[in-house]
Formats: structure tokens, sequence, C-alpha cells
């Protein structure tokens, strides 16, 4: 019986981690994408697109 | 911007825990099946002109395809004259739209090649899977991505006022369905492999009629594209140029190191997959892909740019070379017991590949088919086909095809060149008579014919043509006209009803494309283009298919006998396959070609420095 508790409350925790690392990294994410959204990037000049003449 | 870079700091030295998840919980080997539907979009109303856009990651390009023909189709590179150009095709697109008389608000749709949001999902998962090695990417080329390549549709909006549909598919159906709409078979398997695309670096389909269904694909960091192109970036050649110069550079060694590649460094599974040892290599470091462990590994020192090439660098080519074979026989020999299925559709930089093309038709006596621009600019026709049929009835459609697919040049502006440029010139009506006299005189004669050829080889629209008699011609044309390795053979072309007598056939009518190397049968008459194991790139030519070459090799041969030239690329080291005739001229000069040949104008080397 211990040991049945033990294994579901090692399963518990195991699953409580992931979902923590995971809705961590899903943070980490939303505040990296606002991060590199607000950065002016500039484009290398040979870079710049659409510069060619168009008829 | 301090503030900035100092919280970005701060958050890539965060990312620990959320990325030691992913490197314990991402490594799936082996295939993966397809999850969620299809995400190419299915417009309500038949779309009649769509254009196909591939760009922003190397090699873009532009296709039209217009009341179910493909009109148009063509790189950037070849109008902006920077090789491997990745920038939006700007260019290309206004060549599109001119050839076709039509602007761009008559366009259906615009379908591009993959999908930019599940790219950038990618690069996360690649910041995180491979810190803290992957900071290059976190700070620099992800911001950059986010800004510049990612906003596409925005980018085609503001740019060009279009205010029509804008559609993105997946990066590997965009392969396949270039490969399958324009094969002659009814089902087929298709085979689609690359370094990478969006996640994906090896995707098979299964083609039925008007269909393409995912079967399952392998993720990054397998992939052996990625493989074949650390190599070529140990051999010293650059990433995405020198992979085809580690296929040339394979036949002078022996594939002594293979059992140091297979097994530890790439697993060929039961199943046909394969997996790789993520721990030998540095993906995410733009300096260096190969971590020192695989190095020590090998056992064989990475040879910089320009530096000597030993035989150890050779043998470990034709290791890379045979590994690869290995891999692409053991995966379609899973597929065919699989399903039982021996018509293949290739597709993919891996595809480019001639040796591993030739060996599994070899091998497995199976029916292939590839089209000529199989690498990522081919994805731009891809992605049009792909939602042309998406629109099909019952019928199986297929697309009519041919290489020749670019800009048309009249004869008028031709002359108006010359006339520019103060070039002496003379027009001939027996303009196929001249240049094979002169080729029987050893002269090298490029020409410009037509449309520009659609994919990385050139097939006889801007060629360089020589007498592949001779031996000595490879070197001669190494040497003084292309600037390139010693080691790095020509093709040929030859006349399709003489194939079979020049070279192992490979159980095909004819082989177009230059996509396959063919055993030589006559080495002692083709001399300048077989390579140093008895092969040769072979591309045939019939006179539907190229009249204007047809014609040459057709005098040619009534002069020595032989319907075989040497046909390379009309371009210098480094620089794109000529488009224009002023691209032509400059090439022409700038090297020891002897004549030039513009539709039936022809330029004499000798008589122009005289004149000029």
């Amino acid at each position: 019986m211990r040991t049945l508790a033990r294994v579901i409350f090692g399963i518990a925790a195991t699953g409580v981690a992931l979902v923590g690392f995971a809705a961590g990294e899903a943070l980490l994410r939303r505040r990296y994408v606002r991060l590199i959204a607000s950065l002016d990037v500039p484009q290398d000049a040979h870079e710049d697109i659409i510069t060619y003449p168009l008829a | 911007m301090l503030r900035q870079a100092e919280e970005l700091d701060a958050l890539y030295w965060s990312l620990g825990p959320a990325a030691l998840r992913r490197r314990l919980t991402s490594r799936r080997r082996g295939w993966i099946p397809p999850h969620g539907s299809a995400r190419t979009q299915r417009l309500e109303k038949r779309p009649e002109r769509v254009l196909g856009i591939s760009c922003h990651y190397h090699d873009s390009a532009v296709c039209l395809v217009e009341n179910g023909q493909i009109r148009f189709a063509i790189h950037e590179e070849r109008l902006s004259r920077r090789k491997h150009d990745s920038r939006f095709p700007a260019m290309a697109l206004h060549k599109a739209l001119e050839s076709s008389g039509i602007t761009i608000d008559e366009i259906d749709q615009i379908a591009f090649y993959e999908d930019p949001e599940l790219k950038f999902d990618r690069i996360w998962f690649q910041i995180l899977h491979d810190w803290p090695d992957s900071k290059g990417l976190f700070a620099e080329d992800a911001p950059y991505f986010w800004h510049h390549r990612r906003p596409v549709e925005r980018q085609i909006r503001e740019n060009y006022g279009y205010a029509g549909p804008i559609t993105f598919g997946e990066h590997h159906r965009s392969h396949a369905a270039s490969a399958f709409y324009t094969s002659p078979f009814e089902r087929a398997l298709v085979v689609t492999i690359d370094g990478i695309g969006e996640y994906e670096t090896a995707v098979v389909h299964l083609g039925e009629g008007n269909t393409l269904r995912k079967l399952k694909s392998i993720h990054f960091p397998h992939s052996l594209g990625l493989l074949y192109s650390v190599i070529t970036q140990y051999l010293g050649f650059e990433v995405n140029e020198g992979e085809y110069k580690v296929m040339g550079l394979a036949p002078y060694g022996g594939p002594i190191y293979l059992d140091r590649i297979l097994g530890p460094v790439l697993q060929l599974h039961d199943d046909g997959s394969f997996s790789l040892t993520p721990s030998y290599f540095t993906f995410s470091d733009r300096r260096r892909h190969y971590h020192p462990r695989l190095v020590e590994h090998l056992g064989v020192p990475p040879r910089e740019p320009g530096e000597e090439m030993t035989q150890a660098h050779r043998d470990l080519a034709a290791s890379m070379q045979k590994a690869l074979d290995l891999a692409l026989e053991n995966m379609l020999r899973a597929l065919i017991a699989e399903h039982g299925i021996t018509d293949f559709c290739f597709a993919g930089g891996v595809a480019l590949n001639c040796t591993a093309n030739a060996h599994v038709i070899r091998e497995l006596g199976i029916r292939s088919h590839i089209h000529p621009a199989a690498g990522d600019a081919g994805t731009s026709l891809g992605a049009a086909l792909d939602a042309v049929v998406a629109h099909a009835g019952g019928d199986t459609v297929r697309f009519e095809f041919t290489p020749y697919l670019g800009v048309d040049y009249s004869p008028a502006s031709v002359e108006q060149t010359f006339e520019v440029n103060r070039v002496p010139h003379s027009r001939t009506v027996a303009v196929a008579g001249e240049v094979a006299r002169r080729l029987v005189d050893r002269q090298v004669v490029a020409i410009l014919h037509g449309r520009d050829e659609w994919g990385p080889r050139a097939l006889g629209a801007r060629s360089i043509l020589a007498d592949a008699r001779a031996p000595e011609m490879k070197d001669h044309l190494n040497a003084k006209i292309k600037f390139r390795e010693e080691f790095r053979p020509f093709a040929p072309v030859v006349m399709e009803e003489h194939y079979g007598e020049y070279f192992e056939t490979l159980g095909m009518d004819a082989s177009p494309y230059m996509l396959y190397t063919h055993r030589s049968l006559k080495p002692e008459e083709t001399g300048a283009v077989t390579h140093t194991d008895g092969t040769s790139r072979v591309q045939t030519v019939s006179a539907v298919q190229n009249p204007y070459l047809y014609a040459i090799l057709d005098e040619f041969r009534r002069m020595t006998g032989v319907p075989v030239l040497i046909n390379t690329s009309f371009n210098l080291k480094g620089e794109p396959i000529v488009s224009s005739p002023s691209d032509a001229l400059r090439t022409f000069f700038d090297s020891g070609i002897d004549c030039l040949t513009v539709e039936d104008f022809v330029v004499d080397k000798h008589g122009a420095e005289a004149a000029g």
C-alpha cells in the first residue's frame, strides 16, 4: 500500500513538475517575443527588400 | 537599447530549466506520424493565376501558374546577380508579371512556400534545445527573423498594395507538390529530404491522383541534409554551396571512414528512418556546425578553406557519400516493403545528389522522377501547383513541364546590347554549324538561347560548350574559363537517341536534367566528361526539348561522329548563371571563352579584342 502511494505520488510530482516547466517555458517565450518585438533591429542594406525599381 | 540588451541577456540565462526540459523530453527519433490537418489553405474560388514565392532562407524564386500552365519561373539570383540570393524576389516578381503582361492585382492568389510562424516556433525550440550554445540565435538571428522574415504577408501588402489572398504552405509539402504534380505518375511515394524545413528534415507523402497525403516525417535535429552540410563545412567548403563539390570529390577517395559515420554518428533503423547523435553537432553555432567531439571521433583534421586537400579529406568525402547512398537505400527499401510501390518522386536539396539518385535506381530498380529545381527554389513552384490542384476535379491533373521558364530576350534587344557596348558581332542563319566548327577546332563556345533554365543546372539555354573527346579540355576549362577546383568534373550533353550508346541508361528513356550519374560506356570517346569513377552526370537533349542545342550536337556529330559535348554553366566561380545578353558579354570578356553566340548572333573573342 505504501509502495503504491509512493508510486502515485512520484507520478503526480513528475506531472506537476513537467506542467510547471511547460508553463514556465510558455511565459519565457511570451516575454522573449515581446522583448524582440520591441527591439529596433536594423535591416542590412543588402537585405533591404523591395528596393529594386518596379516598372 | 542597452536596457533591452541587458534584459535579453538576463532572459537568456533564465532559460536553463526550460532548456533542460526540452533536452530531456524532445529528442524524438525515427518516423513521426502526421498530426493535425494539412495546413495548406484552399480558397473558395478556383484561382486562375497563382504566384508562388519562396524566399528568406536561400535561393529565392518566383513561379507563375496561369490557366493550368506553368508560365514563368526564375531564381532571383539570375536577375540580382547575387549567388544564392535569399532576399525577397522583387526582380523575379517584376519579370513574372511583365512576361505575362499583367499587374499584381490580376493575381488571384499568392502562395508562400512555408509557414513562417511554425518556423519561428522551431527557432525557439532550437534555442532551448541547444542552450547555452544558442546565444547568437537567441540574440541576433531570431530577432532578425521576427522583424524582417516572418512578416512576409505584411511586406507584400505594404510594398505591392496586393489585396488578394496570400496563403502559406508547408516547406516539405511544397517540395513534394513540385515533384509529384510534374511527374508522369498517377500514384507514387514522394520522398523529400533536405537540411530543414520548419521542423521536418525528411517527409514521405503518398501521391495519388490529385492528392498528396503525408505519411510520416523525421524532425530536426535528425537531418541527412544537415549532416552532409556539416561534412561540407568540415572539408573547407561553404555550406549550401559546396555540397556538390563534396559529391565531386568523393570518387577520389575510398569510404574508409564509413564505420565511423554509420553507427556512431548516423544511425539507420530497420523501419527506414535515420537519426543523428546530436552531441557531435552544434547546429546553432553560426561559425562551425561540428563539435570538437566529431573531430576527435573522425580522426581527420578539418580543412580550412583554401588549405591543401589531403587523401584523408578525399576519403572522408567518399565515406559521407557512401553513408548518404546507404541511408537513402535503407529508407526506400523499407518504404517499398511497406507500401509495395516502386515509383518515387524526390525533392529537397538531397535530391540534387546525382550519385545517391543513381545508386538507389541501381540497387532497388525503382522508377524515379525529380524536377530540376529540387532545392528550395523549387518550392515556389510546388506552392503554386498545390494551390491550383486543390481545386481540381476528378481527372488527374499533371503539369506539362519544361525547364526553360525564365526570361526571353528579343533579337532587337540583343542587337541593341551589342551596339551599346560596341561589340563587333555577326549574324548567321547557320549558327549550329558555326558553333560546331569552332568546337571541333577545340574552341570554347558560350551560348545564350531562349528562356533561362529553372534550377541550378545549365541545361543548354545559358551554357558553355566544349569538345568532350579531349581529356585535357577539363583542365583547360577549370583553369582558364571557370577558375574552379581541379577535381571538379564536367557534365556531358548527348543527343537523346544516342544516349544508350554512350551511357548507362538506368532504365530511363531520357535523363534531361543532369540529376543522375550514369556509367560511361565509351570513356575513350568522352574523356573530358568521364569522372575518375567512370561515371558522368548526363543531360540528354531532343529536338523538341531544345532545338538550338540539338542542332549544335547534330552538326558536331556529323563532323566528328561523336554526339556528345561538354555542357557547363555559363558563369564564373562564385557568380550565378548569366541571364541577360549584357551578363553574357561581361562573363565572356572576363574569362577565356573563345566565342559567344546569343541566338543567331556570333561574337568572336579575338575579333572583338582586335576591334576594341
